[in-house]
């Protein structure tokens, strides 16, 4: 139990201490209130219309995911299709890739778009695709939330609906028995949809360069926030105070909703497991929709492995493998791919090792107390998800202005990286072991430790065992999370001589002047970075255990 | 009267091979038969879900065939009841209610199965056989021509079962409606039904 207390305590200095010590730093530096400052960002050119750009983005995108994704999740549930379940795979992939390839591929789409065209990519186009690539990167959550529930509701439910006058239409079993049935679901995946776009860094950088959301601006302040040169770092101290504050405020809203609205779908008790699914052919139109969402998934994918082989000349594109002697010579960065693929397993390595076993524990934590003080678990549970309401960049700048602006000598440490990603990556591993943990049967070990067996011999040799699936699913998690990071590892790393390769395709991404070996370069890095995560899921997806639905 | 002939339905199995059945008004006929016999199939076909892949049937003469099925006017109580979680008792059985029927008949319905003061109890916090009744009263209040009963009492123990069994038969008789009620016990066959028919 001292153990546990201890883990405990470690973990929430972990999390809060650099941010504690961020906020003060900031606040040492900055005059103005966070009211002011925010009434004010419309003033500023660093800030103009960011407020407003990250609240009509996060909106348009998470009714958008909506839109596509409702009808992904039904027609997979409630219908057989052919490699069923290479299909839901194909449809989850999204989820664990690197926000910043994602951003790449849909890039290199507008290249595409642009030459066959014949005109230049317009800022609505590039809010369009913004859109798009957000509805591609959030469609996995819908279907984790809702496919499993619409795939084991009896069948009988729907049956007795259409026997009765309240349900004896498409659209009456709709309104009176499946979106009562769906919404804490849709609801609860939706907040979720909103956080991921509202926090949204890699994707608005690049795609929407021109505009700014929260997390631009505070990326984009944080060279010089928090710097003890008044002079230079007021005004960004006060814009990264003002916008984190604003953004933590609207996540954890958005995640507490979530969170009530997922205990109200539990409530729910629905017999399960006797639905028969329909099998439906490719050859109709529900076929031919999720052909249509087959191909708007694999595209970006398929675009940046192909335009890491194209260079750019003029209004054409030519064959080329100059992008790929660029990223391996690394003639247009400071590291090449080889160095920071290198860089990037390590971080990935090490992040596994420290975040799996304080994950397991912290889960193992939350499950005993649920039985002994449930209120306490509770508060536990939220204090463990509580990086994730952080976001990438603000975590990033914690670990920066908290860490390494108070203590400049360990801005050169090699583990100051490893800092944001274990912060990151530990609340999915309770997420995925936690749901397991609770799934066990506990007469297992009831029946080891009456047979003689020790905590130890238990813990090994029944819990971790009968746990080995969700551990190696968490394990890969952890490992894309950490190979493809960006926004904590770009506010982090620029400071430092440890470049993953996300940052280094940023890098080239970011560089002034036009250059067209640059875009290619940062394909080829990206085409790399894309086949790691794509063999690691499709070996790894085998494992996840059956019927295990909902968050990750 | 009810009139089913030569009633063919196979999945990957032969499941129904031309049978004949004949319900007359007013009667109770129980479906006596193991696992797999085709009981709940034929269940099924008759009230629309499922089409027979041959034969006919036939209510008070009409051909059901094209006839969609919230038009026969047949109910059904499934083996797992199929209640709706998300609504209460009262709620539960409003869905079977037509849209501009007077509520009082939800009372009414309420009454006859003995929970009158159940309307606002959630579904989840019913015993067996109150989910049983509140299932019943709510294909009871679509008033149906006919009610078929898909094995809904056999979760409940043997007690309840067989007093429930009477009480279920005293409220069909009441209303005067025929009835198919399938299960896979003797005992209760013989307690519920006018007719008991054998499937194998």
């Amino acid at each position: 139990m001292k153990a546990r207390f201890l883990l405990i305590i470690s973990w929430v200095i972990l999390v809060l201490w650099p941010l504690l010590l961020a906020w003060n730093q900031l606040d040492s530096v900055s005059e103005r209130s966070i009211f002011d400052t925010i009434s004010g960002f419309n003033e500023k050119f660093q800030t103009k219309n960011a407020l407003s750009y990250t609240f009509l983005v996060a909106i348009v995108s998470t009714i958008f995911t909506l839109f596509i994704g409702l009808p992904l999740a039904w027609n997979l549930g409630r219908y057989n299709w052919k490699y069923h379940n290479l299909l839901r795979s194909i449809f989850t992939v999204p989820f664990v890739m690197p926000t910043i390839l994602v951003a790449m591929g849909f890039l290199s789409l507008l290249d595409w778009a642009s030459i066959l065209s014949g005109n230049n990519t317009s800022e609505r186009a590039r809010f369009y695709t913004l859109i798009f690539a957000h509805a591609w990167f959030n469609l996995a959550l819908l279907i984790r939330f809702c496919e499993p529930l619409l795939s084991t509701i009896d069948s009988s439910y729907e049956e007795a609906c259409r026997l009765l006058p309240s349900g004896n239409t498409q659209f009456r079993r709709f309104r009176n028995f499946w979106i009562p049935i769906m919404w804490p679901n849709i609801a609860a995946s939706s907040a979720l949809v909103f956080v991921f776009s509202f926090t949204s860094f890699a994707l608005v950088k690049f795609i929407t360069p021109s505009r700014r959301n929260l997390e631009v601006v505070m990326a984009n302040q944080s060279e010089w926030a928090g710097l003890p040169v008044p002079s230079l770092s007021r005004a960004p101290s006060e814009i990264v105070l003002a916008s984190s504050t604003v953004q933590l405020i609207t996540i954890l809203l958005a995640l507490l909703i979530s969170s009530w609205l997922q205990s109200k779908s539990s409530g729910h008790h629905l017999s399960s497991l006797k639905h028969r699914r329909k099998s439906v052919s490719f050859k109709s139109i529900r076929g031919l929709y999720l052909i249509i969402m087959i191909v708007f998934i694999i595209s970006p994918m398929a675009s940046l492995v192909t335009s890491s082989f194209m260079i750019r000349e003029n209004t054409s594109m030519v064959f080329s493998l100059q992008g790929w002697e660029s990223a391996f010579g690394g003639s247009h960065s400071p590291t090449n791919a080889y160095e920071s693929l290198i860089s990037s397993i390590f971080y990935a390595l090490m992040t596994i090792m420290l975040s799996l076993p304080i994950g397991f524990f912290l889960a193992d934590t939350i499950f005993n107390l649920e039985k002994t003080n449930p209120k306490f678990a509770t508060i536990l549970d939220v204090f463990v998800m509580l990086p994730l309401a952080l976001s990438a960049v603000m975590v990033g700048l914690g670990v920066l202005l908290g860490l390494l602006r108070t203590e400049p000598e360990i801005a050169r440490s090699w583990w100051i990286p490893l800092y944001g990603h274990l912060m990151l990556t530990t609340p999915f591993v309770v997420r995925v072991l936690l749901p397991a943990m609770r799934n066990l049967n506990p007469h297992l070990e009831e029946a080891a430790a009456l047979l003689g067996a020790s905590y130890i011999r238990r813990l090994l040799f029944i819990r971790l065992s009968l746990l080995k699936p969700s551990i190696i699913v968490s394990s890969s998690l952890v490992f894309a999370i950490s190979l493809g990071e960006f926004g904590a590892s770009w506010v982090v790393l620029r400071f430092t001589e440890y470049t993953t390769l996300p940052v280094m395709i940023g890098d080239l991404l970011s560089r002034p002047g036009y250059d067209p070996i640059l875009r290619p370069a940062a394909n080829a890095a990206g085409t790399i970075l894309l086949l790691i995560t794509l063999t690691l899921f499709i070996s790894v997806e085998r494992f996840r255990p059956i019927g295990s639905g909902g968050e990750f | 009267m009810l009139s089913c002939k030569d009633i063919s339905k196979s999945y990957d199995d032969l499941v129904l091979s031309n049978f004949n059945l004949e319900v007359e008004d007013n009667e109770i006929v129980a479906l006596l038969g193991s696992s797999g016999s085709g009981k709940s199939t034929l269940l099924r076909i008759i009230c629309g879900l499922e089409k027979a892949d041959s034969g006919k049937i036939l209510f008070n003469g009409v051909d059901l065939e094209e006839i969609p099925p919230d038009k026969r006017g047949i109910g059904m109580v499934f083996q797992n009841l199929a209640l709706f979680p998300h609504l209460n008792v009262y709620e539960n059985i409003k869905f079977g209610l037509p849209s501009k029927s007077s509520t009082n008949k939800i009372y009414e319905i309420l009454n006859l199965v003995g929970l009158k003061d159940f309307a606002t109890r959630k579904i989840q916090n019913l015993s067996g056989g109150e989910s049983q009744r509140v299932a019943l009263a709510r294909s009871l209040i679509a008033q149906p021509k006919m009610i078929l009963l898909d094995e809904p009492l056999s979760s409940l123990d043997s007690g309840i079962k067989e007093s429930l069994s009477l009480e279920v038969r005293k409220m069909i008789k009441s209303l005067s409606i025929p009835a198919i009620y399938v299960t896979h016990d003797p005992q209760i066959a013989e307690k519920m039904a006018d007719r008991i028919v054998y499937l194998d």
